[in-house]
């Protein structure tokens, strides 16, 4: 029984940082109304788990991180603010284990660590409501930072509540970096990149030029959301040369995740000089993901692109040039091969309709095009 | 005449059984009294295998010489977690020659009570298996000298068996959660006691084994904590590993249970509560949940169509399970008369339904054959409208079996002389989403023009056997016949040699 799938049923993704409102077309509303967010979750998540026991490892593969996506986003949209009661998972330790301030950053960094940052952020409010402090604040700010950067999403008001904790934490404490790093990452994750970096500026003044890599990490995502590529490169690199042993690995891997997304997004390029910015971008992606293998894997593929896309690809007939070179003792090959060829790119754009050519496959056919640019091409027979 | 035996070839635990002419089961024990085999096979250094409770103990003492929960790697190269292959003596073992071992133990059980060799067998299965699971189990079989007369499906089975018991009538869904797969069945039950499958789900990587390896995780956290390591040590985490399935197993009955975890030569206490272990284990239940509402679904069926909710299968007994079914169902789930051994029981008596000395006049001679359905999608690669390549479903989903779909489509280039088919299995058009089975080139035996017509025909026969045929559309003419292609699965001539060296083996 073939059953037919709503649009929004069968969307795999989610741009990270997607709005409150994009999240909510996730699953379907509009068309839907709010009330129908429980039962349109429910359905995505039963459609996507039936794929994920598919017999193929690849489409498992990628309904099992659809699910975790869909698990994340319903999180984030039922958890919302302090008034809310929905989406908390019952709590396995009592909640007023805490009395120092060392204790309550214990037990904080324990549920952060296994992820349940229901129970996180109820401990740390319980705090804020105790102490009404500088402290309970930076804490409550981090949980909800740490949240949004983790899932990728947020709710408008656990953001609202995430700032102004962070916003009042940093004014009372401005040499505690930690302070800015929420006030930053919760201003990004409200989609106000200038502020974010007004933040920072604020940020390296409070702590005397002490910025962070993680600081820079985060100059480095507020420059691409605000379209400054020049300075998204440089603040990825010195997030990279800033960054200590212990965090090198994942500052490059956040760094090249923060080009290589920004980089795709250029594809497919139309012009040379989105080519040239194209190939700046994963050159230097390809540096911060240099020794984390991981990241490697993510900029592999672009750099194959980058290093190929400018050549030129014969686009004329093929008999005609065999035709022109025996008649001319091959004296015209070198020129009928250059006037009749284009770059790899163009031929890429202009290939892509209905009527494809020869020379297109050629271009499109290797894996990591098709992989960059989500195509997949065959030919063999066409249904009836 | 052979007598025609049942067995449930489990994740976990096996099963055999023999239903004689008169209709009446019997599931047989072995000499130490038990009637369940664990799954288990354990290499002695002299070429000698043991297998069940006997070579489960030594777990501990040589892990690397025991095999367990091979099923998951049916129809694989290995069903280690790491991909590597199983070796014990620089022998590698498939999970074939693993299951062979399984059932040559179980066929010396009833040997044993018989007197008589077994050769004819009835073997079960997860509904939710593919073509490769079922050939491999098919050859386990003939490695352990078994003719394998039928594959059947475990709900199937089981509703048989429960049916027989309790003559209950209507729409039942099998919800069958056992060590290692999840499948979810919904069938029809007619006043004469046929059945008819509606629809069919599941997960074949989903059981009690992923609750113990989630219970597993947490008492590695907690030992870390501890100071203690039960990690780096194969004996200190099989123990832990056993302990964790025991721990299990108490808190259906208990609200918490206590065990001790040994490792740095010393103990430390763990307790696990019902609601912790619940937490753990939320998002499988969610799983189970949402594949039994989507099976549901697809027989286009809603929770209040179902008459009886029925569950099969170890893992049933965990109550969060039974919870959640009554939860959607609005109405207790029953339990099958042994959830251990109705799977096999009723294997036992469709294998006496397959042979010719039943007596006519027993219920389950009068009873009909099951209608099962297609548990996945077969169809084949195409170009669509957009010139993407996808999967075009050819016999869907839920069809009954024996079942027959036919296709057309056209040849894309001008000239072309031959087409290349891909038989795919699974109900998706994304190609990702399906499993490539077979493939074959066709040949027209000279050009064609671009648009020639063939017609694809696929058929699914009663025994799971595939087969897919092209033709010329335009002058019938044969194309091609694709035999289906396993690369996971062991070839025949693997298979042969296998049972070869298998007859000399010692399995105790």
């Amino acid at each position: 029984m073939v059953t037919t799938r709503e649009k929004w049923e069968t969307e795999p993704s989610l741009t990270r940082g997607a709005s409150y409102e994009q999240q909510l077309e996730f699953f379907g509303i509009p068309p839907y109304t709010a009330d129908a967010l429980d039962d349109n979750i429910t359905k995505k998540r039963q459609y996507w788990n039936h794929k994920s026991n598919g017999g193929n490892p690849v489409g498992r593969q990628k309904a099992a991180d659809v699910l975790a996506l869909i698990q994340r986003v319903s999180q984030v949209l039922k958890r919302g603010a302090a008034e809310d009661t929905g989406g908390g998972a019952e709590a396995e330790i009592p909640a007023s284990v805490f009395e120092t301030l060392e204790e309550l950053w214990q037990i904080l960094s324990e549920y952060v660590f296994a992820d349940d940052y229901d129970d996180a952020l109820r401990v740390a409010r319980e705090a804020v409501g105790r102490w009404h402090n500088a402290d309970a604040a930076s804490a409550l700010a981090w949980v909800v930072a740490t949240e949004v950067n983790t899932s990728g999403f947020a709710h408008p008001a656990l953001l609202n509540e995430g700032l102004e904790a962070a916003k009042f934490a940093a004014s009372q404490q401005p040499g505690v970096v930690r302070n800015w790093e929420s006030v930053v990452s919760l201003l990004l994750a409200g989609a106000k990149p200038a502020e974010a970096v007004a933040a920072i500026d604020s940020a390296e003044r409070a702590t005397g030029g002490q910025a962070t890599a993680m600081l820079y990490l985060l100059r480095a995502r507020a420059a691409v959301s605000l379209g400054r590529a020049d300075d998204a490169l440089a603040a990825a690199v010195k997030a990279v040369t800033r960054a200590t042993p212990d965090l090198v690995a994942a500052v490059r891997s956040e760094a090249t995740d923060t080009l290589v997304s920004w980089a795709a997004s250029m594809l497919p390029v139309k012009s040379g000089a989105e080519l040239t910015r194209y190939r700046e971008m994963i050159g230097v992606a390809a540096w911060c993901s240099y020794g984390v293998p991981e990241a490697e894997d993510k900029v592999r593929a672009h750099r194959m692109w980058a290093t190929n896309a400018a050549k030129r690809v014969f686009v004329g007939s093929t008999r005609m040039r065999s035709f022109l070179a025996v008649c001319t003792g091959f004296i015209s090959l070198p020129i009928h091969n250059y006037v009749r060829s284009q770059p790899a790119w163009r031929v890429f754009n202009e290939g892509q309709g209905k009527d494809v050519t020869e020379a297109f496959y050629v271009v499109a056919g290797p894996a990591y095009v098709q992989k960059i640019h989500n195509l997949k091409l065959d030919v063999s027979f066409e249904r009836d | 005449m052979d007598r025609i035996f049942g067995i449930d070839l489990g994740t976990t635990n096996s099963v055999i059984a023999y239903t004689d002419p008169a209709g009446t089961t019997e599931v047989i024990a072995g000499q130490d009294g038990n009637r369940i085999v664990p799954s288990v096979v354990y290499f002695g250094k002299d070429g000698t295998q043991l297998v069940g409770t006997s070579a489960r103990q030594r777990a501990i003492i040589e892990p690397e010489r025991i095999a367990m929960l091979f099923k998951r790697g049916m129809g694989e190269k290995t069903f280690l977690d790491d991909e590597q292959p199983f070796v014990v003596d620089a022998k590698t073992w498939s999970p074939e020659e693993l299951s062979a071992s399984v059932l040559k133990k179980l066929a010396g059980m009833a040997q044993d009570r018989f007197g008589e060799p077994v050769r004819k067998v009835v073997i079960t299965v997860p509904a939710y298996f593919g073509d490769n699971e079922r050939a491999a189990t098919k050859a386990a079989g003939e490695i352990a000298g078994l003719q394998v007369v039928h594959i059947v499906n475990e709900p199937t089975a089981a509703a048989i068996a429960h049916g027989l018991d309790n003559a209950s009538t209507g729409r039942i869904l099998v919800f069958d959660l056992g060590g290692g797969t999840f499948d979810v069945t919904v069938m029809e039950v007619a006043p004469d006691a046929s059945m008819k499958v509606l629809a069919t789900g599941g997960d074949r990587r989903l059981g009690g084994m992923d609750f113990d390896n989630l219970i597993l995780g947490r008492m590695s956290a907690e030992a870390r904590a501890g100071g203690l390591d039960i990690e780096t040590e194969p004996w200190a985490r099989q123990d832990a590993y056993g302990k964790a399935e025991a721990l299990k197993k108490e808190l259906s009955t208990l609200e918490s249970a206590t065990t001790s975890l040994t490792g740095s030569g010393r103990p430390l206490p763990f307790e696990l509560t019902r609601t912790q272990f619940e937490k753990l284990i939320k998002d499988k239940v969610t799983a189970t949940e949402d594949t039994t509402l989507y099976t549901l679904g697809t027989a286009g069926l809603k929770p209040s169509d179902i008459g009886t909710v029925l569950m099969v299968g170890g893992s049933s007994r965990i109550p969060v399970f039974q919870q959640m079914l009554e939860r959607v169902f609005g109405e207790p789930p029953v339990f099958s008369r042994n959830l251990d051994e109705d799977v096999a029981r009723g294997a036992a008596m469709l294998g006496a339904k397959e042979g010719s000395d039943l007596d006519p006049r027993s219920v389950l001679a009068r009873m009909p054959k099951p209608v099962d359905v297609c548990s996945h999608g077969l169809g084949v690669s195409a170009l669509n409208a957009d010139r993407v390549m996808q999967n075009f479903v050819i016999i869907e989903a839920q069809s009954p079996v024996p079942a027959h779909g036919e296709d057309s489509f056209n040849t894309v280039e001008e000239g072309q002389t031959h087409v290349e088919i891909k038989l795919n299995e699974g109900d998706e058009e994304d190609l990702d989403d399906v499993r490539q089975i077979a493939k074959g080139t066709g040949r027209f035996g000279q050009p064609v023009p671009q648009g020639h017509p063939i017609t694809v025909k696929i058929d699914f026969d009663r025994a799971g056997m595939i087969e897919l045929n092209a033709y010329d559309g335009e002058t019938g003419g044969f194309l091609v016949k694709l035999e289906v292609n396993r690369p996971g699965n062991l070839s025949q001539a693997q298979v042969a040699k296998a049972a070869g060296d298998f007859a000399r083996i010692k399995v105790s």
